[in-house]
């Protein structure tokens, strides 16, 4: 049977529609659905919260969507197995939540304002990401170790952060760390532009410890079609790496 | 040399302290009564201070005169929440004040958020800004 996914939109989320067309094309099915439309939300396989500004970053970008009630209502749909993506926006709603790290039940992480030496505030560019972990989880299953991806970034608010002593120890040992910004050849290197916002660690993408929840910075559904990607979009409608991300989504869902 | 602190408000309806309300409601914090939201600069500078005051309320980065509003006191019986970012010595801003609009006067600055709420005490107060106005993986509060 088609796995039903449910991509969330809240005010201000822009990149649903993207976000939807990526999920179908792997060959699931996604339905987007309103903050204050979401009764039947539990009746879904996974859900995306995509890309954009929700309640237009009103205090910090994530935070008041994170108080949604529907995020309870995902925190419990996740606590069962099911696949959870936060893309951009999203990421910071996840993090926000405490779903990722999630290794306590409280805000662990940050995701703070973007450092670089020469941009402030919102950056836009592509960057290429390191798969860092071995650890196969329903974002990864259709990834190698150390394989590079292009995607493109897209935040003013996006620096991984924590005042938690220890806990980037723990990810680390945990394998929760699943994609760092890297170079071309992909030599993670704590250097702008290879580091694009000052992220601790490189992290661009870190899961929660079963690696059924993900929160991502850079955008997939923007380079999930080679026509997408610099240098290679004459190659048109074929697949680009980005789309494992949803590829691995349909898998685990189907192995569940 | 002298300190003072700047706090720019909105004449205009200000959404984000409206949606920060209404999620503290839902959040079950009924008891407050009001929220308003400022934006905090603190400069310290050499000179005269009602010269200073005049020039850097005239600032329109700072302060537009159609929408804005400024304080130098906080004269209310409201609990404040200042929220900072952790290590933010306004290296954009503070040059662009010095260098472009020459303001050469200041010698140093630092910015935030100044949260005014009504109705509650400092526990209750302190507990809004955990639950909702600063993470403490990049921000730090004062309860004033």
């Amino acid at each position: 049977m088609t796995k039903k996914i449910a991509v969330i939109l809240f005010p201000g989320t822009n990149c649903e529609n993207e976000t939807a067309r990526a999920i179908e094309s792997v060959g699931m099915k996604a339905d987007i659905i309103r903050w204050n439309l979401a009764e039947k939300l539990h009746e879904y396989d996974g859900y995306v919260i995509p890309g954009g500004w929700s309640y237009e970053d009103r205090i910090r970008a994530g935070v008041i969507s994170s108080k949604d009630p529907l995020m309870n209502i995902i925190k419990q749909e996740a606590k069962k197995g099911k696949p959870v993506l936060g893309i951009c926006n999203g990421c910071q709603v996840l993090a926000e939540t405490g779903l990722i790290p999630g290794l306590k039940d409280e805000i662990e992480m940050a995701l703070a304002p973007n450092k670089n030496p020469f941009v402030s505030g919102f950056y836009c560019t592509w960057v290429n990401l390191k798969v860092s972990s071995k650890k196969k989880g329903a974002f990864s299953l259709a990834f190698s170790k150390d394989e590079i991806i292009k995607m493109p970034i897209a935040h003013g608010e996006g620096r991984f952060a924590t005042t938690e002593k220890d806990l980037l120890k723990k990810l680390i040992a945990n394998d929760q760390i699943l994609f760092r910004y890297c170079d071309n050849d992909g030599n993670i290197l704590d250097e702008f532009p290879i580091n694009p916002n000052g992220a601790i660690y490189n992290i661009a993408g870190i899961t929660n410890k079963q690696g059924n929840v993900l929160a991502l910075m850079p955008h997939p559904e923007r380079a999930s079609y080679l026509r997408q990607v610099p240098e290679q979009h004459t190659k048109g409608e074929e697949s680009a790496l980005a789309i494992k991300i949803f590829e691995s989504m349909k898998t685990y869902l189907e192995n569940a | 040399m002298h300190k003072i602190n700047l706090y720019v408000g909105l004449k205009i309806p200000d959404t984000t302290a409206i949606t920060t309300f209404h999620t503290l409601e839902k959040l079950g914090f009924k008891n407050l009564k009001k929220l308003t939201r400022e934006i905090y600069c603190s400069f310290e500078f050499r000179g005269d201070e009602s010269e200073f005051k005049k020039k850097i309320s005239k600032v329109d980065i700072l302060v537009n005169a159609n929408k804005n509003k400024v304080r130098y006191e906080l004269d209310d019986d409201a609990v404040h929440v200042l929220v900072k970012d952790i290590g933010d010595k306004c290296e954009g801003l503070c040059p662009t004040l010095q260098e472009r609009l020459g303001l050469k006067e200041i010698i140093s600055m630092e910015k935030g958020t100044l949260w005014s709420l009504e109705g509650v005490d400092k526990e209750t107060a302190e507990k809004i800004a955990k639950k909702l106005l600063y993470n403490k993986h990049y921000q730090e509060i004062k309860i004033l």
